[in-house]
């Protein structure tokens, strides 16, 4: 995506014209991660709604659990099934406008549920938002526009790169590189949310 | 994953990182549980510490996507 969204020039037009495909870019990114937890949300709350009896304490002691699993997972200790559709969004949707194309890409790609999931912990982000939905769906929204956000930075990156004079590829590869980094990161993260969630049972 | 980072390194580099990762990954799982401890009854992903804590956690899952972009 670093590639798709640039400046393509340094001419004013040309970066106010990139400035708000990143924007609609980043937008869209937010609002599908939005919606993908809302409807988590309220299928949490229709959960709770049919299954009272189960109440909060068991979803979220079955987080903790699942957390330090996929933490697990992320340090190569165990391997648990990581199910992705992989779907590669098309390059026809900038056919007619490239604002909308990239606006569209976003939605798609902050919702993240239909292309790669390189990641364990966003099965966990998955399963949290329906459990924080179920008590107050506007947390769990708030969450999923967090997770939107953060996903639409590549596109920020990419394009001040370039506006410095830097083609972006040798920060796509840093990022590439550095996968490891990433999947430690994640797994420390998974480590501390899943600590939080099972000791505040334990102690 | 994650100790793919330097396998590719030397002996000497792959221990170091295994070791850092490791006690890292053990002050971080003591983290949680202080934090926890801090906290009366189960935790509440929805609201107070376990809510910033779940924000964290989506910020770090959000942010590493942007090394598959």
């Amino acid at each position: 995506m670093i590639l798709v969204i640039l400046p393509l020039g340094k001419e004013a037009k040309q970066v106010v014209d990139w400035a708000v495909r990143v924007a609609m870019y980043t937008a869209g990114s937010t609002l599908g991660a939005a919606l993908l937890a809302l409807v988590l949300g309220l299928i949490g709350k229709a959960l709770h709604a049919l299954l009272p009896f189960i109440g909060y304490e068991l979803p979220v002691a079955a987080l903790g659990v699942a957390a330090l699993a996929f933490a697990l997972h992320e340090l190569n200790i165990v391997k648990l099934p990581t199910p992705e559709m992989g779907w590669q969004v098309p390059k026809s949707w900038q056919r007619s406008s490239r604002l909308a194309g990239q606006t569209l890409y976003g939605i798609v790609l902050g919702m993240g549920i239909f292309t790669f999931i390189p990641f364990a912990g966003f099965y966990v982000l998955l399963a949290l938002e329906m459990v924080v939905g179920a008590v107050d769906l506007r947390a769990a929204v708030a969450l999923g526009m967090v997770y939107g956000f953060m996903r639409g930075l590549p596109a920020v990156l990419g394009g001040i790169s370039m506006l410095r004079g830097q083609f972006p590829i040798p920060l796509s590869n840093w990022l590439i590189a550095h996968l490891g980094w990433w999947h430690a990161l994640n797994a420390l993260a998974l480590l501390l949310f899943g600590g939080l969630l099972l000791g505040s049972f334990l102690l | 994953m994650a100790n793919s980072v330097v396998e590719q390194s030397g002996n000497k580099t792959y221990r170091a990182w295994v070791l850092g990762l490791s006690f890292t990954a053990l002050a971080m799982l003591g983290v949680g549980v202080w934090m926890a401890s801090l906290i009366v009854g189960p935790a509440q992903p929805w609201l107070g510490p376990a809510f910033l804590v779940s924000m964290g956690l989506a910020a770090v899952v959000g942010a590493s996507k942007t090394s598959s972009a």
